[in-house]
């Protein structure tokens, strides 16, 4: 079995370009185990955890928003708005994102509360992907 | 002629000018190098955005629609206009704004009223100048290019769009080509024009996965079209705007040498006509005896 050319993009900047037996992916309507030999597949992302399986062992990146393209020859492109290695998350600003984002919901009145739920959504994802980096 | 304190004061000040000049511009250029990697860096993601929305479009066949899509007839426009907030760039900021006049003159013989918005001081003070309506001015958007900046800036123009008043958006920024050259451009950005098929369109295999639905994933991805270009017009106006310093402040600096060297015979002249009128009157003097 052939291998994944996994390649994680941002508008800013490539994030990484990896060779992996598998990559377990966010979508929208919940993870996605892709391996080598996968259909071709266009999906919309979510927030949560990327991990991509190397020989070298585990990748794991925070990602939000974007999409999944898995082209033909094992090629699977990550075009993703926001990727961060769990040593790049900024812990602080996580929590402090997640404490206003309870607050804003606490309070209900005259809030988005969709756009407070899915602050808090980021952050919590965030907060669960940076605690991989004391394992 | 000015005395020689005279010109030894203004040769100072050239000199000093020159120093000013000669450190904007190493500034400049550490600055673009640093716009230059980024604008580079963001390749990739185009160039897969790209071929990503080739293959939805050739899975979705011509039966999309979407708000970002509508055309109508044109009676009321939006230009954005992205500048430098700061001078010493040369003639960039101009051009720009010598290209928006001819843009809105061109809007107006076809009857359609153009508004602003602004990004940029710069583009703020031309705005006040020519006496347009300036929707939410912005400062300091080429500061730091980021997506996420973007991302709110695409925000708020699309929310101009259609229902917000306006029949279409263009932005208006400089396109970067190298240090030396930049090139003013205004360029359509709502509505989306029709989405380019592949020009190889035999070898796309239509039969591909795509989730949730071809229509919510095109969605997702023409609002990303709009902030992914606001995004590239960011990094190339930063890029542009370092190169354009750089070479002003170059320039500049070339300049204050020609003026020193100019100055430096003015000043010898006047030096040696100081010593011959002092030799005249010591020998007229001496002949006196």
């Amino acid at each position: 079995m052939g291998e994944l050319n996994v390649s994680i993009l941002t508008p800013a900047k490539v994030v990484g370009r990896f060779q992996a037996g598998q990559v377990q992916v966010p979508s929208s309507d919940g993870y996605l185990g892709i391996l080598p030999g996968h259909a071709e597949l266009v999906s919309e992302l979510g927030v949560g955890e990327l991990i991509v399986n190397t020989h070298s062992g585990d990748q794991s990146f925070f990602v939000s928003g974007g999409f999944l393209n898995v082209g033909g020859g094992d090629h699977v492109t990550l075009l993703v708005d926001v990727a961060e290695k769990p040593t790049d998350i900024d812990l602080e600003r996580a929590k402090e994102a997640k404490r206003r984002a309870l607050a804003r919901l606490e309070e209900k009145l005259g809030v988005d509360v969709m756009r407070a739920q899915a602050a808090l959504l980021r952050a919590e994802q965030r907060l669960a992907v940076a605690s991989r980096r004391s394992k | 002629m000015p005395s020689l304190k005279d010109i030894r004061r203004r040769i100072g000040s050239v000199k000093n000018t020159q120093k000013i000049t000669r450190a904007m511009k190493l500034v400049a250029a550490a600055k673009f190098a640093r716009a230059n990697a980024a604008v580079v860096a963001a390749r990739p993601y185009g160039a897969a955005f790209q071929a990503m929305v080739h293959k939805l479009v050739a899975a979705a066949g011509e039966d999309f629609s979407s708000p970002y899509l509508v055309e109508r007839t044109e009676e009321k426009s939006l230009l954005v206009l992205l500048s430098t907030d700061r001078g010493f760039c040369g003639s960039l900021n101009s051009n720009l704004f010598k290209h928006a006049i001819a843009f809105i003159n061109a809007k107006r013989r076809e009857g359609v009223h153009v508004e602003l918005v602004t990004w940029g001081r710069r583009a703020k003070q031309f705005g006040t100048k020519i006496g347009l309506e300036v929707h939410n001015p912005r400062e300091k958007v080429l500061d730091k290019p980021s997506y996420a900046l973007a991302k709110d800036l695409a925000d708020d123009i699309v929310s101009k769009f259609g229902d917000g008043g306006f029949d279409k958006i263009y932005l208006g920024f400089v396109e970067f080509k190298s240090a030396m050259s930049q090139q003013a451009k205004v360029v359509q950005v709502l509505p989306i024009g029709k989405v380019a098929k592949a020009d190889h369109e035999s070898d796309m295999t239509p039969d591909i996965i795509v989730e949730p639905s071809v229509q919510v994933v095109l969605e997702q991805v023409l609002k990303r079209e709009v902030a992914g270009f606001i995004f590239r017009a960011m990094l190339e106006g930063a890029a542009s705007e370092h190169g354009a310093r750089m070479t002003a402040m170059d320039s500049a600096t070339n300049n204050a040498n020609e003026v020193l060297r100019r100055m430096k015979i003015q000043y010898n002249r006047a030096r040696q006509a100081a010593i011959t009128k002092e030799l005249i009157e010591i020998t007229s003097g001496a002949q006196a005896l």
